[in-house]
């Protein structure tokens, strides 16, 4: 078998079957799932109105027979007329509550007791009884259901947010705005993660050969180069399926619940086309891009090492990087036209975080989005390039000095391979 | 066979390896001895391209050792390195496929060679549940299944008991006699003299010596007198050419002669009136050669 493809292979069947990839994989799914059952539980739990019994004590026989037609939920026993005979049955707890109601000429008057609880049987109780005194009054006045229904139209309120541009008044989509907005923190907190996760991966990789001491034997069969990059296709393959699982599970879940009553609402306000396009357009660039520059960048640090147990002393001068790019990115969001965010957005190792902010915001045009995605581009061949050169000479370099010495005696070493 | 010519490596101001030159034959074992830090390692790494010789010349089969014939190369570094968390077969598969062999071809080889060098653990078993002897069988298997024709071994021997130390002689008589050849370093000289055809010294990068084990020692003269005579250590002193006696047993004295000739001087005193047990006149072991080389103040 090619040399390439067996470290492909290796790297990709350990990685997918280690317990850091499956739970980077799954946790994502257990987080929305769970998050979707607490709404879902939470939402049946305000909308949908427990049944209870109570009993109306009246005069007016209709009170009883209006309430128990007007919501499912209560159930009016007719059989209980008399106070003692409902606070009886409620000691029981055969009975929920009772209405007392009566007219006092054209007002209804009533009062409840009630177990506690019932909150929003209550409120809907208060609109039925209010709606009986509505329509005696009505009735009263000569005027028809339909026109007393009428009087109870409320207006038409039509609302209209605007932003001032430039001395413009710009109308803004309020959902499409939220939708970018939350586009954006979640592509950052996914290329966040993505970055880490790859980088230690590969930092890992690194630092676990050279570690272990079986470089040597690894560098006598095959070359440093051929290592290098058996190991970054290696992970990026499990980055790949990585994205793709997730592009698997949202389409199986939109054809699962594409016509559930929530999900054509929400479809039906959102262009979900437009919100793709976007994605599809600059994010999985920068996403993509992101990703392989700290891949580069982590295999120069974890050829820094000597031991394994120093993946995270590597991993540090990364993750202060990828902390600092996150930041900017969050900051962007506030003011993405700030100078520092605007010329970090040009930074290669920090684009990735910064420019989907700018673009969610509209404040970069597609010229700059190209410029400096092909800043980023360049900048990633020449991390490449570099962290290849230093790698085949830090392989084989085990001084238990710090990372700056190492590669200080790297670089000597790449002068003497010359 | 590999032949590497004045082979020089330097780092910085530091000449590791200085005009160094050998040939192995196919089916030979040779030894690289010398000091820590005399350029063994170095050697070995120029060897496998691992670094790039400053100059001279490594020949394989007449041609240039490139990394084309990297997958006829088993090498056991002196550093051992096995992923802890690999299982023995995984391990023995990984580095088969990187020497270009498939895993039909291995796999049905590693019974086997567990059970030739008596590994105590499965092959399912991950390699950190093994004991560190059992690992580095183990990797002594990584480094001869592929059966390579050319073995480099760095220090193979350190840590092994003697039991395990013979099966590793064993192993590498058996590629030897296989054909491939071998060359290996090593601090204990009784593993150099048992198994080796040829042998190279390095002192701070140098080659000291270079020949068979049999010429070199014979260079070194037969200054070594094991005898047991009538004649005591006094008379033994009084011999010109006579460096050193001690006695080493009853009647038996190790003398130490400045050269071969003053042998001969001590044969014709001890034997005057007849017969005597021993009188063995030998070179210098390696080890005495070794220590004495090692102990010569640079020049």
């Amino acid at each position: 078998m090619n040399k390439l493809k067996v470290f492909i292979k290796d790297t990709f069947t350990k990685n997918v079957k280690s317990i850091g990839f499956i739970s980077m994989l799954l946790t994502p799914l257990i987080v929305i799932g769970v998050v979707v059952a607490i709404i879902y539980f939470a939402e049946s739990a305000f909308s949908g109105m427990a049944d209870i019994d109570i009993a109306v004590i009246s005069d007016d026989s209709s009170i009883g027979a209006i309430i128990q037609e007007s919501e499912e939920s209560i159930t009016v026993v007719e059989d209980i007329q008399t106070v003692e005979d409902a606070e009886a049955e409620m000691k029981t707890e055969e009975l929920d509550g009772y209405i007392v109601a009566g007219w006092e000429g054209e007002q209804l008057q009533a009062s409840m007791t009630y177990t506690g609880g019932m909150d929003t049987h209550i409120d809907v109780i208060e609109q039925i009884l209010t709606g009986i005194q509505m329509m005696t009054r009505a009735q009263a006045l000569d005027i028809s259901p339909e026109e007393a229904q009428s009087l109870n139209e409320p207006v038409v309120l039509e609302n209209h947010i605007v932003s001032i541009d430039a001395g413009e008044m710009v109308e803004e989509d309020d959902l499409a705005n939220m939708i970018a907005i939350g586009s954006a923190y979640f592509i950052n907190i996914m290329i966040m993660m993505f970055i880490m996760f790859y980088a230690t991966t590969v930092i890992e990789e690194v630092a676990g050969e050279k570690g272990t001491r079986m470089m040597e034997v690894i560098l006598s069969s095959t070359t440093a180069t051929t290592h290098f990059f058996g190991k970054l296709i290696g992970v990026f393959f499990v980055m790949l399926l990585h994205i793709s699982f997730y592009v698997l599970v949202v389409l199986g879940a939109y054809m699962y619940f594409k016509d559930h009553a929530l999900i054509t609402q929400i479809l039906s306000e959102i262009d979900i086309g437009a919100v793709l396009l976007d994605f599809l357009e600059y994010t999985w660039v920068f996403l993509i891009l992101g990703v392989l520059m700290y891949m580069f960048i982590a295999a120069f640090l974890g050829s820094l090492i000597t031991k394994t147990e120093d993946i995270n002393r590597a991993a540090t001068p990364l993750t202060m990087l990828v902390l600092l790019g996150f930041y900017i990115g969050l900051f962007a969001m506030a003011s993405p036209e700030n100078p520092i965010v605007v010329a970090s957005s040009f930074v290669p190792f920090l684009t990735p975080f910064v420019m989907p902010f700018r673009i969610a915001t509209n404040t970069v045009g597609s010229l700059q989005v190209w410029l400096s995605v092909g800043g980023s581009v360049l900048f990633t061949i020449f991390v490449a390039f570099i962290s290849l050169i230093f790698y085949r000479a830090n392989v084989l370099i085990y001084s238990d000095t710090s990372m700056m010495k190492t590669i200080k005696q790297s670089w000597a070493l790449v002068r003497s391979e010359r | 066979m590999l032949e590497v010519t004045d082979l020089k490596k330097a780092f910085g101001s530091l000449q590791a390896v200085d005009d160094v030159s050998f040939k192995i034959d196919s089916g030979q074992i040779m030894g690289l001895i010398g000091q820590n830090g005399s350029g063994k390692t170095t050697t070995f790494r120029l060897i496998l391209k691992l670094l790039t010789q400053d100059d001279g010349t490594i020949r394989w089969n007449g041609k240039p050792f490139t990394k084309e014939f990297f997958n006829r190369v088993g090498y056991l570094p002196e550093e051992r390195g096995l992923n802890q968390k690999m299982t023995v077969e995984h391990q023995i598969l990984y580095f088969a496929q990187l020497r270009g062999k498939t895993k039909a071809e291995i796999d049905p080889l590693i019974d086997q060679w567990l059970e030739d060098f008596q590994v105590v653990g499965g092959r399912k078993d991950k390699i950190k549940s093994l004991s560190k002897g059992n690992q580095q069988k183990v990797q002594l298997i990584t480094t001869l299944i592929h059966e390579p024709e050319l073995i480099i071994l760095d220090e193979p021997f350190s840590g092994l008991d003697p039991v395990n130390a013979e099966l590793l002689e064993n192993g590498i008589r058996d590629a030897r006699d296989r054909g491939a050849s071998i060359i290996f370093s090593s601090h204990n000289m009784n593993n150099v003299e048992e198994l080796c055809d040829n042998m190279v010294m390095l002192k701070n990068g140098r080659q000291v010596l270079n020949g068979t084990i049999h010429d070199i020692r014979e260079s070194f003269g037969r200054t070594r007198l094991f005898l047991e005579s009538p004649l005591n250590r006094a008379e033994l002193e009084q011999v010109p050419g006579v460096l050193d006696v001690r006695e080493v047993n009853n009647g038996t004295h190790y003398v130490t002669l400045e050269n071969a000739d003053v042998g001969h001087q001590i044969f014709d005193l001890a034997t005057k009136e007849g017969y005597i047990p021993t009188f063995s006149q030998q070179p210098p072991t390696l080890e005495q050669i070794f220590k004495q080389i090692a102990g010569e103040v640079n020049e």
